[in-house]
């Protein structure tokens, strides 16, 4: 590995090839997204679950006049619930419909360097190879990048990878 | 190609540029017109004024379409004009032919215009598609297709658009070039996504939003201890409903809008089917939800073809019915206790009870036995049912399979409500009733599972209080299903908690639950709920959608207290719980024969007015059940008085509860009285009176028997099956207490 010194010359020699990335956790990993995908970050709020709905899916939160749908990273990554309480970040993306994504924190914006980062590995399996679009090497460690697009609710649904549990309404079928 | 103007505007594919959206918006309200004016050009072929607003929007279409150079259209609308303008002068007659062929112009100009909208340019290669309607319309004007004299200058079309345009309602831009019309935008252009508003709407919403602004600023800055700030509240409250009534006044659109496409239909119906049908409007101008007036399109479509085809009859057997034979067709819209009416009403033979009944059973929808059964009102409510169609022979027209039920079910997702009534030889009337507006609907909020739903109060019938210590005895199983005995109906019960897999409360802290007796598409059910909370005026919000998805949920919205409830869909619960339409639809019947059986019935509120006596009043003399601090009740010469709404009511006290209360009062406690408000049911707020009462315990039916000889103020009455004793009030004669005495 270089010197920590020589890294940093090279970011700011190479400002061309810096993206702002919003870091942010889930089950003690650190992710990425870049920031122009962001709209807000929401904080805590209190999600209303919605029954029925597949397991990906964290609930509906309102948002500005709106019932904003919010997808749970942790649930996405086969993690169990968090202890504590959840952060909201709202995406936008102007041809996608707006959403919103349940992490544990969110970490604060950082600047990498385009050329720190690494395709996905090989070995990745299918939904990671879906969720997650390679990593930036940071000092502290990883920071996976995660696509936006593809972590919306109408794809999650229409791709199937995460379609495994829709819970509950076992026993409610009429000829129960 | 969209030729000449090519390389100056460049017309690009993906976004029609703005002129020419103004001229497609404005092109088709003249179409509009036109339909509108065609139809009635056939009843009045002399009309000089229609022809007139024929001619011109025909006109104006030729003449900005040379300026914008769209070839196509123009050469079509040339050949058009060509003919109107023969038949303005006097020169041809408008039969019925001639009609036809306009008509046929009038949707070949609409299909180009489409296409426009669609492409960006009117998709023509040879220049020849319309050459066969074009064809059609020389030979109509009595020419050879050739002899078509030149096209007249656009300029002078200019003009004439620019007449057309001062009668139209909106003021025009001073600077606007001929062709940038000033755009009082149809809402049929670019898809339904304009709407036409009245300029004095939009200004008042305009200040309003600057109140709002303004009182928050106020909010803002004064913080939550300030002490004006309920004044800021109150405030803030009167801004927010004046802004939702303004804006929903703004979505009001006319039904007129809707009904403007009838007439043409119904003449090319009335072609097909060989009857003639002539058709009466009233109320076009009554309002109605803009989102609401393109979901009952359909339906009222569809209830208009019946008429058509199944309702009049031919010219011959009316004649024989001695009936005109020109049938006629109305269609009214008028408001009524909250909600927008609309009726199709047609003169023809009326539905044949026996035949609807006999296609009943053939397609095994009900026995042979409930058959002979039913009433007439009964049997009709069958062509309600999935599958049912009476037409004896599949016509073009209808038939199809697709029949009343769609009808009834389209309207019902806009919580509106179908009826039909039928009589032998007179004809038909089936009337729509829709809310006056989609957006914001009142429900009830229920909780289960420790959750929040909104159900919409139009589908609600009623409630009823499961208390747990009770739960075995009133729900009744067969196998697994259960059953909740109302009023001698078995009605199905459908667990929410269970429905949507939610972790039940623990029963042993439960204290109990709720039903939520619900009606929609023909089910009607029991939804057992957890907790009953208070009805609100829910404002819908969409849902996206992978939670639409899931089918159960109509929408979601915020309650007053920042939650988030789903809108749970009446029908689609029904659905998925296995509640079947059929069924709920027969046990209505029957609860309706059993009403007919005892006509006497009569619904009683039972209360306590002297210490532990039942007493009863008929229901619906009662008007409202208040609370009244006791400091409210005024005397005079000994009477106990009530101020009540403007009005002075005299108060009864059978039981002499004013005075224990006076007792309490003077211990320094302050008691609420119970007051019933009655008012006489026959003859509405004349003799209203108080009656006060210990308390009030429940809602029940019972039987009027023979007057007690015994007594002249008393009569007798059967309630829950025990002798009742009445006695006469207030000289009016309606007003009677009941009073139990075994």
């Amino acid at each position: 590995m270089k010197i920590g010194g020589w890294e940093k010359v090279d970011e700011l020699l190479e400002e061309s090839d810096a993206v702002s990335m919003c870091s942010l956790y889930a089950g003690g990993e650190m992710f990425g997204i870049d920031t122009r995908k962001i709209r807000e970050v929401l904080g805590e709020k209190d999600l209303q679950r919605v029954p029925m709905s597949p397991q990906f899916l964290a609930g509906v939160v309102p948002y500005r006049g709106e019932v904003l749908t919010t997808v749970n990273l942790r649930a996405l990554l086969g993690m169990g619930a968090h202890s504590g309480r959840s952060c909201v970040l709202v995406m936008d993306d102007e041809a996608e419909e707006r959403f919103g994504l349940v992490v544990d924190a969110v970490g604060g914006v950082v600047m990498a360097s385009r050329r720190r980062l690494e395709d996905n590995p090989s070995t990745l399996e299918a939904r990671g190879r879906w969720l997650f679009d390679g990593a930036y090497k940071m000092e502290t460690g990883l920071m996976v990048q995660l696509d936006p697009r593809k972590l919306s609710p109408s794809r999650l649904s229409e791709v199937g990878l995460f379609k495994d549990s829709s819970k509950g309404g076992a026993d409610a079928s009429p000829d129960r | 190609m969209v030729a000449p103007h090519d390389y100056v505007s460049a017309p690009d594919i993906q976004s029609v540029d703005e002129l020419t959206k103004e001229f497609l918006a404005e092109s088709q309200e003249g179409l509009d017109r036109m339909e509108r004016c065609l139809t009635e050009l056939e009843m009045r072929p002399d009309d000089v004024d229609l022809l007139g607003e024929i001619f011109r929007a025909v006109h104006t279409i030729k003449g900005t379409t040379g300026f914008l150079g769209f070839d196509r259209l123009e050469k079509l609308a040339h050949a058009g004009e060509h003919l109107l303008g023969a038949l303005r002068d006097g020169k041809l007659v408008a039969t019925s032919d001639l009609i036809s062929g306009l008509l046929r112009l009038m949707d070949g100009l609409r299909a180009i215009l489409g296409l426009i909208e669609e492409t960006g340019s009117e998709g023509t290669r040879a220049g020849d598609e319309d050459g066969e309607l074009i064809a059609e319309l020389a030979r109509l004007n009595g020419h050879e297709a050739e002899e078509l004299p030149e096209i007249e200058t656009p300029q002078i079309a200019l003009v004439e658009t620019g007449r057309v345009q001062g009668e139209a309602p909106v003021a025009s831009r001073g600077d606007a070039s001929p062709a940038l019309q000033p755009v009082a935008v149809s809402e049929k252009a670019s898809a339904d996504k304009t709407l036409r508003i009245d300029v004095d709407v939009l200004n008042r919403m305009m200040n309003l939003v600057g109140e709002l602004v303004l009182t928050r600023n106020q909010m803002l800055q004064s913080g939550m201890d300030a002490a004006n700030f309920p004044e800021l509240a109150r405030r803030l409250d009167s801004v927010t409903a004046d802004l939702r009534e303004t804006v929903m006044q703004a979505r009001m659109q006319p039904v007129g809008n809707l009904f403007g496409k009838f007439p043409r239909m119904v003449r090319d119906l009335a072609r097909t089917c060989a009857r003639e049908v002539r058709v009466e409007f009233s109320g076009q101008e009554t309002g109605l939800d803009k989102s609401l007036l393109e979901a009952i399109k359909d339906p009222l479509t569809h209830a208009v073809r019946n008429a058509v085809d199944h309702g009049i009859e031919s010219p011959a057997d009316r004649v024989l019915a001695g009936k005109p034979a020109e049938g006629c067709l109305r269609l009214k819209a008028f408001h009524q206790s909250g909600s927008v009416v609309i009726e199709v009403e047609d003169d023809g033979a009326g539905i044949p009870i026996e035949r609807v009944l006999q296609k009943a059973v053939e397609r095994n929808l009900v026995t042979a036995e409930d058959a002979s059964a039913m009433s007439e009102r009964e049997a009709l409510q069958l062509i309600f049912l999935p599958g049912f169609s009476t037409a004896a022979a599949v016509t073009t027209v209808s038939g199809r399979g697709v029949g009343m039920d769609v009808v009834r079910a389209n309207v019902e997702k806009v919580g509106g409500s179908v009826e039909v009534e039928s009589r032998r030889g007179i004809g038909t009337t089936l009337r729509l009733r829709v809310p006056l507006t989609l957006a914001i609907v009142p429900s009830l909020v229920v909780k289960s599972g420790g959750q929040s739903f909104a159900l919409p109060q139009s589908a609600l019938v009623e409630l009823v209080d499961l208390p747990q210590r009770e739960f075995a005895q009133v729900v009744q199983r067969i196998g697994s299903s259960e059953l909740y005995r109302l009023r001698e109906r078995l009605l199905p019960m459908v667990w929410l908690d269970r429905l949507l897999g939610l972790d039940a409360y623990q029963p042993e802290t439960s204290k109990g639950h709720y039903l939520a007796v619900l009606e929609a598409e023909g089910c009607r059910y029991g939804l057992v709920v957890d907790d009953l909370m208070s009805p609100e005026e829910i404002v819908v919000k969409p849902l996206s959608p992978v939670l639409r998805e899931i089918g159960l949920f109509s929408g979601a919205t915020v309650l007053g207290n920042g939650m988030l409830a789903l809108i749970l869909d009446v029908g689609a619960t029904a659905a998925r719980a296995g509640v079947k339409p059929v069924e709920g639809e027969l046990s209505e019947a029957g609860g309706e024969e059993e009403m007919a059986q005892a006509a006497a019935e009569i619904s009683f509120l039972i209360f306590e007015d002297r210490a532990r006596e039942r007493t009863a009043l008929p229901l619906d003399v009662v008007e409202r059940i208040e609370s009244v601090p006791l400091g409210q009740i005024e005397y005079a010469g000994g009477r106990p008085l009530l101020q009540y709404r403007g009005e002075l009511l005299p108060l009864r006290d059978e039981g002499s509860v004013l005075r224990e209360m006076e007792d309490a009062r003077r211990q320094g406690e302050e008691p609420l009285v119970t007051v019933l408000i009655c008012g006489n049911a026959d003859t509405q707020r004349t003799q209203r009176g108080g009656m006060v009462v210990r308390q009030v315990l429940d809602v029940s039916t019972g039987t009027l028997l023979e007057q007690d000889a015994a007594n002249g103020e008393m009569e007798l009455a059967l309630v829950k099956e025990k002798l009742m004793q009445v006695h006469r009030e207030f000289g009016a004669g309606v007003k009677v207490a009941w009073q139990e005495v075994a």
